[in-house]
């Protein structure tokens, strides 16, 4: 009488002898694939942190470009320099109306708040009663008087803005000539000083 | 009565401990292979990644170096062309040598500074990062055609170059015709 073997016993004996990886074996491969891992997410990280490094870098070259072009302009389209200190420049844009003396509604001004760390440009709101001032007047005051009230708005240049100064090319600012204007802007991991010269339009 | 075990549950011949086996691993050849080929990849993806950032670096600099060039041509432009004591010659006239006496734009020819010496008008020195270019200014007389304007034009041509330390320049020129007496 044949007694065919179960088959259960054959898959059995099969699956028991089938060799499967040792401990060493896989701790080893374990090893060997969290050191590649490590490696492939450092040249991740490495590469993630150079392109964000590279947009700050060209969102800054932009920055200049723009900051120092509306700088300029708003320089070379001014007469003459009123007063100047940390961080402000007082301008009078034109004599519009002729009578040889600065107003409100030809004074601009160019500063930096230092609470906000903002570039901002200040003119006078056009439905602003006029008022006449002379050259010997203080404008520092008087724009500081003015920046508290409605009457001189500031539009925004630059944001992160952690310094600006002025130098002039003559020792009194109000004979001055040219007008370099030194701006540090941060722009993510990188802060940069750019400098921009310009003329005033009473210069030949 | 017992039949002869099956053929399938005869033991095959299998690797078994100590035993010379011919199980087929990598050689040494083809894992220097393999190797040789992740670095190439791996450099070559590097370098991709540092020429970008190289890229970017590059253009802040030539900002730099154009607004330098711009400053430089408004600092001339903001001369007159004529100069108040009456001299005609071009370059700076006796008794002024420095950028401060200068009245007239055709004093800045042959003006320069040289790297770590860039300073504004006013005499105070850029920051750091521009004092690695060198700059200098040339003023020609020159005759220009200009059709609009109903034909020759004499005046001066200022040309301003600024150069970086790997030497490319940016170069900026103005003509400026001679005002009517």
């Amino acid at each position: 009488m044949i007694h065919p073997s179960p088959p259960s016993r054959v898959v059995l004996a099969r699956t028991a002898r089938r060799r499967g990886l040792t401990l060493v074996e896989l701790l080893l491969a374990i090893s060997g694939s969290a050191v590649i891992g490590a490696a492939i997410v450092a040249m991740l990280t490495a590469s993630a942190y150079a392109t964000d490094e590279a947009n700050d870098m060209r969102a800054l070259v932009v920055r200049h470009k723009t900051i120092s072009a509306r700088l300029a302009a708003n320089i070379r389209e001014s007469k003459q320099v009123l007063a100047t200190g940390t961080d402000y420049l007082v301008l009078w844009v034109a004599d519009s109306d002729g009578d040889e003396v600065p107003s409100l509604m030809e004074i601009r001004r160019i500063e930096r708040d230092n609470a906000s760390s903002t570039l901002r440009i200040r003119d006078a709101n056009p439905a602003a009663t006029d008022v006449v001032y002379t050259l010997t007047d203080n404008f520092t005051t008087i724009t500081d008087t003015l920046a508290s009230g409605s009457d001189f708005p500031s539009v925004d240049l630059a944001e992160q803005a952690s310094a600006l100064s002025f130098t002039f090319n003559d020792g009194d600012p109000t004979a001055a000539t040219l007008v370099t204007v030194r701006y540090t802007v941060t722009e993510g991991k990188f802060t940069d000083q750019h400098v921009v010269t310009a003329r005033l339009r009473n210069a030949p | 009565m017992r039949s002869s075990p099956p053929a399938t549950t005869a033991p095959r011949p299998r690797c078994r401990a100590g035993s010379r086996c011919k199980r087929h691993a990598f050689t040494l050849i083809e894992v220097l292979i393999a190797s040789t080929i992740l670095a190439f990849v791996t450099l070559a993806v590097v370098n991709a990644i540092a020429a970008g950032q190289q890229q970017t670096i590059a253009a802040l600099d030539d900002g730099r170096t154009a607004a330098l060039a711009e400053a430089t041509l408004e600092e001339v432009l903001a001369l007159p062309y004529t100069d108040p004591d009456g001299d005609t010659t071009i370059g700076p006239d006796s008794g002024e040598s420095t950028r401060s006496d200068f009245d007239a734009l055709d004093d800045y020819h042959g003006w320069s500074q040289a790297a770590n010496s860039i300073t504004d008008p006013g005499g105070t020195n850029y920051p750091d990062t521009f004092q690695s270019l060198q700059r200098a200014v040339t003023v020609i007389d020159q005759t220009q055609s200009i059709a609009a304007l109903g034909g020759d034009h004499t005046g001066r041509l200022i040309t301003v170059t600024v150069t970086d330390p790997g030497g490319r320049t940016v170069t900026l020129q103005r003509f400026i015709a001679q005002p009517p007496a």
